[in-house]
C-alpha cells in the first residue's frame, strides 16, 4: 500500500485537451484569418519590386482608366498607372506609418510615463495635466492643426499623430510604475543600493508590457486610418508618395464612373486595418482574457 | 415528523465544466427541512454551501449543470425553466444574500424594489402594494417605514439594508427562507438584532429557514438542526444540541475546537492544519483525509457515505460510527 | 453637487489654458514664416521687419501670448489671410452647418447603436450577437471617406441620382424657395418658413453625410453598449431580481438598461468628439459648407489664423460638451446626486 502521507489523486476524466483545441479553433479562427491577411500584406510590402507587374509611377495615357482585367489586375488610374502595383507599393507606406507612429508615440510616452510614475507628486500632476491637454482635442483635430502648421507631408503627419497619441502610452507606463512603486521590494532594492532608474527599468517596464501591447495593437490600425484620412484631405502624404488614402483622394474626380480607382485602394485600407485589428484582438484575448468581451 | 418537508434535497450535484477541469461544487448532498424548522448549513468558504443554496431556487449560473432533486413545498425545482420558477422565487421561497448593499439595485429606491416584488407575487395594485411594503417594513422593525420607501440603498446603513432584504423576502409570506450568510458582513451588535428579528419571524409565521453560515455561535443561538459541509458534500447532520455537545465527524470536531470558548480555561485554540481541497482535483477516498488525524487505509480508498449514527444524526466518516454504536455500520441514509 | 460642478469647471479652465498654450505655440512658433506668406513672394527684409512689427511678432513670446489671450477674450480670433475678414464671423456662418450634421449623426448613432448593443448582450452568442459583432468589427476598419464615397457611388451613381452628391441644398431650390436663416439649421429654418420643398431638399442632402458620419461610430457604440450591458448583467442586484421572479424582459430592459445608461452618457460625449473630428473628412467628401470644409480650404491656402481659429473653436466645443456630460452624469446617477 502507499506510504502514509502520499495521496492518489483521481482526476475526474475531464475533456481538457479536446476542449482546449475546440475552444482555440472557435475563438481564434478570427485571429488566424487576421494573421494570414496581415502576413500577406507584409509579404506584398517586402517583396513589392518582385510582385508588382508594373512600375507604380509610370505614366501612360494610352492606358488610362482601364477596368480591371487581365492586363491590369485592378485597372489603371487616370494617368494610366497600374493600380495593383501602386497598391502593393502602398502597402509599404502603410506598414511604415503604423510602425513609425507607434514608435514615436512610445518614444515620447514611455519616458514621460516613467518620470511621472516614479517621482509622483507635483511632477506627476504637471505631466499628467499636460497629457490631458492633448487628450482634450477631438480626435484628428490636433494632428490636422499640427500638420497644417508644420507643412503637409507624410512625415509631418506621422509626427503629428505621434504627438497627439503619446498620452495613452504615458498613462499606461505611469500606472504600471506607480503600481510597482508600492511594492516593498523597491524599498528593499533601494536599501541595497540599486539605483532608481534601474529599478524602474527592470521592474516597471515588464509589468506594463501587456497593456502596452494591447494599446499598440489597437493603435496600429488607427494610425493607418488616420494617416489615410489626413492624406485624403490633402495634408498627409503628397505625390509622388504612394499612399492608399492619397490614391482615393486622387480618384475623386473620376470615381463615379470608374469605381475601381477608389474602391481598390479603399479596400486595401479596409483589409489591412481589419487584419491588424483581428490580430490585435486575438493577442489581447491571449494576454488578458479578463478584458475581452464575453 | 410525518408532514411533507418544506425543503427536500435529494442527492444534489452541481458541477462546472471548465477548461482547467470540471469543478464539482456540490457532490451528492441530501437534506430536508420541516415546517418551522431552522437548519444551519456550516462550512468554510469554498465548500459549496452558496451553490447549494442557489440550486434550491434554480439560480445556479451558467455553465453550471445541476443534477439530483430539490423539492420546495413538494414541487421539483431541478430542470425547470426561469419562467416556470418565477412564481416560486420570491413567492413561496425567498433568498437573502450576504451583502445587501450590492444585492439591492442602486438606481431604484428600496420602496420601488419591494413594490415590484409584492405587486408581482400578490397581484396588488400600486396603492395596495405600497401599503404592503410599509407593512413589511414595520414587520422587520425598520425605523420610519414611510420615509424609507423613498430612500436609495446608498443612503441606508448595512443593518437597515439587511432588514430591507428580509422585508423583501417575507413580504410575500414564503414558507421557506434561504439565508446566505446574512450576518457575516454586519457588525456584532447588528448581527444580534437581525438574529432576534429572524427568530421572531420564525415563531410568528412557522417559517422554515436554511441558514448558511460559518459562525458556530449563531448556529448555537438560532438553529434547530445543523448540516456540516466539506468539499461539496455534507459530512454530518443532526440536532444542534447534540452536535455541539459531541460532534461526530473529525472535521466538525476541529471546527468546534477552533472556536474560542469562555470559561474553558487557557487551552490553546486549535487551528485546522492544511487547506480546503481544490474542487476540480479532489483526492481519492474521503476528501478530508489529508487533514484528518485519524486517517487510515480505508479513508484513502473509499469516499464514505452518510450513515445513521444515532437518532436523528448522520455522519459520513469511516471512523465516527464506532464512537457511538460500537458497531461498524448503522443503517444507511434516511431523511430526518 | 454644486461643489463638484465648481471643481470640474476649474479643471476645465486649467485644461483650456493648456489648449490655448498649444494653439498659440502652433500658430506662432511653427510656421516657417507666416509673414512671408502674407506678403507674397520675395519681400524685402525691410518689408518683413515692418510687417513683423505691425503684427507684433517681434515682441517676446510671453507678451505675445498675453496679447493673444486678450484678443481671444475680446472674441478676436485673428483675421483670415484669404478673405481679410475676422475668423470668428466666418466660423459662425459655418458652425451651424457642422452642428446640424453632427447632431443628427449622434442621434442616429445612439438610436441605432444602443439597441443593437443591448440586443447583442441579451442574446449573447446567438446568431444576432455574432452578426452585430462582425459588422462592428468591419465598421471600425472602414475609413470614413471610403464609406462616404461608397454611399455616393450607390445612391448617386448606381441608383440614378436618388440622393444628391454633395452640398447642403439644391442651388435652384435655394433660389425658388428661399427661407430666412433663423437658427442656421436648414431643416428647422425651412419648416419655420413653411417651405416644404426646401425642407425636403435639405433632408435629402443631409442623408448621406449623416449616414457616413454615423457609420463609423455605430460600430463602436454598439460594441461598448454590449460590453457595459454584459457587465451589468453579472451584478449582484440583477441576481436578486432573478431570485425574486422578475420577468426576464423586465430585468433586461428596465433594471439592467438603467444601470447602463449612466456610463453611456460618457460614451455619447466621446462620440460627439469623434464626430467633430470625423466631420472634417466627411465635409470634404460631400463638399459640406461647414467647419471641416473651412479648415481644409484654409490649410490648402496656408491661412494659419483660420486653421488655428477653427482648431480652438472645436476644441472648446468638445471641452464644453464633456463638461455638460459630466454634470449630467452626476445629475442622473442617484448615488452621486443625493449624498
Amino acid at each position: 500500500m502507499s506510504a502514509p502521507g502520499s495521496q492518489e489523486f483521481g482526476v475526474r476524466p475531464s475533456l481538457g485537451l479536446s476542449r482546449l483545441l475546440s475552444w482555440f479553433a472557435s475563438q481564434n479562427v478570427l485571429l488566424v484569418v487576421g494573421a494570414v491577411i496581415f502576413l500577406t500584406i507584409v509579404a506584398l510590402a517586402l517583396l513589392a519590386p518582385l510582385i508588382a507587374p508594373y512600375d507604380p509611377n509610370t505614366i501612360d495615357f494610352s492606358q488610362k482608366l482601364r477596368a480591371p482585367g487581365l492586363e491590369h489586375l485592378l485597372g489603371t488610374d487616370e494617368l494610366g498607372r497600374d493600380i495593383f502595383s501602386r497598391i502593393v507599393y502602398g502597402a509599404r507606406t502603410s506598414l511604415l506609418i503604423g510602425v513609425t507612429v507607434l514608435a514615436f508615440s512610445m518614444a515620447l510616452g514611455v519616458p514621460i510615463g516613467l518620470v511621472a510614475g516614479y517621482f509622483g507628486g507635483r511632477v506627476d500632476t504637471v505631466l499628467m495635466r499636460v497629457s490631458d491637454v492633448f487628450l482634450a482635442f477631438p480626435p484628428l483635430l490636433l494632428p490636422i492643426a499640427i500638420t497644417a502648421m508644420l507643412g503637409a507631408g507624410l512625415f509631418n503627419a506621422m509626427m503629428a499623430l505621434a504627438i497627439s497619441w503619446f498620452p495613452w502610452y504615458a498613462r499606461i507606463i505611469r500606472g504600471s510604475v506607480m503600481g510597482v512603486r508600492e511594492e516593498l521590494y523597491i524599498a528593499a532594492a533601494k536599501t541595497m543600493g540599486v539605483s532608481a532608474p534601474r529599478i524602474m527599468l527592470r521592474h516597471a517596464l515588464p509589468n506594463s508590457w501587456t497593456p502596452t501591447i494591447v494599446q499598440a495593437s489597437m493603435d496600429f490600425g488607427y494610425a493607418i486610418l488616420a494617416a489615410a484620412s489626413l492624406s485624403f484631405i490633402g495634408i498627409g502624404a503628397r505625390p509622388p508618395t504612394i499612399e492608399w488614402g492619397l490614391m482615393v483622394a486622387q480618384s475623386r474626380t473620376k470615381f463615379l464612373d470608374f469605381w475601381w480607382t477608389a474602391a481598390c485602394p479603399g479596400l486595401a485600407i479596409f483589409l489591412t486595418v481589419l487584419a491588424v485589428n483581428l490580430v490585435g484582438d486575438g493577442i489581447r484575448d491571449l494576454l488578458d482574457p479578463k478584458s475581452r468581451a464575453r | 415528523m410525518s408532514a411533507e418537508p418544506i425543503l427536500a434535497i435529494g442527492d444534489l450535484a452541481v458541477e462546472f465544466p471548465l477548461l482547467s477541469g470540471t469543478v464539482e461544487a456540490v457532490r451528492g448532498c441530501s437534506l430536508s427541512i420541516g415546517k418551522g424548522e431552522v437548519m444551519a448549513l456550516v462550512g468554510e468558504s469554498g465548500c459549496g454551501k452558496s451553490m447549494l443554496a442557489l440550486a434550491c431556487l434554480g439560480l445556479v449560473p451558467k455553465p453550471g449543470i445541476v443534477r439530483g432533486s430539490v423539492k420546495v413545498a413538494g414541487r421539483e425545482v431541478v430542470g425547470r425553466t426561469d419562467r416556470e420558477l418565477a412564481d416560486l422565487r420570491g413567492g413561496r421561497a425567498a433568498m437573502i444574500f450576504q451583502n445587501p448593499a450590492s444585492a439591492l439595485n442602486p438606481f431604484f429606491t428600496v420602496g420601488a424594489q419591494l413594490q415590484e416584488v409584492v405587486a408581482r407575487h400578490r397581484g396588488l395594485s400600486r396603492a395596495a402594494a405600497r401599503q404592503a411594503v410599509i407593512a413589511a417594513f414595520e414587520d422587520v422593525r425598520l425605523p420610519d417605514p414611510k420615509i424609507a420607501l423613498g430612500k436609495y440603498p446608498h443612503q441606508m446603513s448595512g443593518g437597515q439594508l439587511q432588514r430591507v432584504m428580509i422585508a423583501m423576502a417575507v413580504a410575500c409570506r414564503p414558507v421557506l427562507l434561504i439565508a446566505d450568510e446574512p450576518t457575516t458582513a454586519l457588525d456584532v451588535t447588528i448581527q444580534a438584532q437581525i438574529i432576534v428579528l429572524l427568530r421572531d419571524l420564525v415563531e410568528r409565521t412557522d417559517l422554515s429557514v436554511l441558514f448558511i453560515t460559518h459562525d458556530l455561535g449563531v448556529v448555537a443561538e438560532f438553529c434547530d438542526r445543523v448540516a456540516v459541509m466539506y468539499a461539496g458534500a455534507i459530512v454530518e447532520r443532526g440536532p444542534v444540541a447534540d452536535f455541539l455537545e459531541e460532534p461526530l465527524h473529525p472535521y466538525a470536531r476541529m471546527l468546534l475546537a477552533a472556536v474560542p470558548r469562555l470559561g474553558a480555561g487557557r487551552a490553546r485554540l486549535e487551528a485546522i492544519s492544511g487547506q480546503v481541497p481544490n474542487l476540480a482535483h479532489l483526492p481519492r477516498g474521503c476528501p478530508f483525509h489529508p487533514r484528518c488525524a485519524k486517517t487510515s487505509d480505508v479513508c484513502r480508498r473509499d469516499d464514505p457515505v452518510m450513515r445513521r449514527a444515532a437518532r436523528g444524526r448522520h455522519v459520513a466518516c469511516h471512523h465516527a460510527l464506532g464512537a457511538i454504536d460500537g458497531g461498524v455500520t448503522g443503517s444507511s441514509e434516511d431523511a430526518a | 453637487m454644486w461643489v463638484y460642478a465648481a471643481k470640474r469647471v476649474v479643471m476645465m479652465v486649467g485644461i483650456m489654458f493648456g489648449v490655448l498654450v498649444v494653439t498659440f505655440a502652433l500658430s506662432r512658433v511653427l510656421p516657417s514664416s507666416p509673414v512671408e506668406i502674407m506678403l507674397g513672394h520675395r519681400p524685402t527684409p525691410e518689408q518683413v521687419e515692418a510687417a513683423k512689427q505691425a503684427l507684433g511678432l517681434d515682441r517676446p513670446l510671453y507678451i505675445q501670448f498675453v496679447s493673444y489671450l486678450g484678443d481671444l477674450l475680446r472674441g478676436d480670433l485673428g483675421v483670415s489671410l484669404r478673405t481679410g475678414r475676422p475668423v470668428l464671423s466666418e466660423l459662425f456662418l459655418r458652425m451651424t452647418a457642422t452642428f446640424e450634421l453632427t447632431t443628427l449623426a449622434v442621434v442616429l448613432v445612439v438610436l441605432a447603436g444602443v439597441p443593437l448593443g443591448v440586443l447583442s448582450a441579451v442574446k449573447r452568442n446567438a446568431p444576432v450577437d455574432h452578426a452585430v459583432r462582425t459588422i462592428s468589427m468591419a465598421g471600425v476598419a472602414l475609413p470614413i471617406f471610403l464609406v462616404g464615397m461608397l454611399l455616393q457611388m450607390l445612391f448617386y451613381g448606381a441608383m440614378g441620382q436618388a440622393l444628391p452628391l454633395q452640398g447642403r441644398i439644391g442651388s435652384e431650390i435655394l433660389l425658388d424657395y428661399p427661407f430666412e436663416r433663423v437658427s442656421g439649421l436648414y431643416l428647422i429654418d425651412s419648416l419655420i418658413a413653411g417651405q416644404w420643398e426646401a425642407f425636403v431638399s435639405s433632408a435629402r442632402h443631409l442623408a448621406l453625410p449623416v449616414l457616413t458620419l454615423a457609420a463609423a461610430s455605430l460600430a463602436v457604440i454598439s460594441r461598448i453598449t454590449r460590453n457595459m450591458m454584459l457587465e451589468v448583467l453579472d451584478k449582484d442586484y440583477i441576481r436578486t431580481a432573478w431570485a425574486y421572479g422578475v420577468a426576464r424582459r423586465r430585468i433586461h430592459y428596465r433594471y439592467a438598461l438603467k444601470a447602463t445608461l449612466v456610463p453611456m452618457l460618457t460614451v455619447i460625449g466621446l462620440t460627439y468628439g469623434f464626430m467633430l473630428g470625423g466631420s472634417v473628412v466627411v465635409e470634404a467628401v460631400f463638399d459640406w459648407p461647414g467647419l471641416g470644409g473651412y479648415v481644409v480650404g484654409a490649410i490648402s491656402r496656408n491661412d494659419y489664423p483660420a486653421v488655428m481659429g477653427v482648431t480652438l473653436f472645436l476644441a472648446t466645443m468638445y471641452l464644453a460638451i464633456n463638461l455638460v456630460i459630466d454634470l449630467l452624469y452626476h445629475a442622473v446617477d442617484p448615488r452621486l446626486r443625493i449624498p
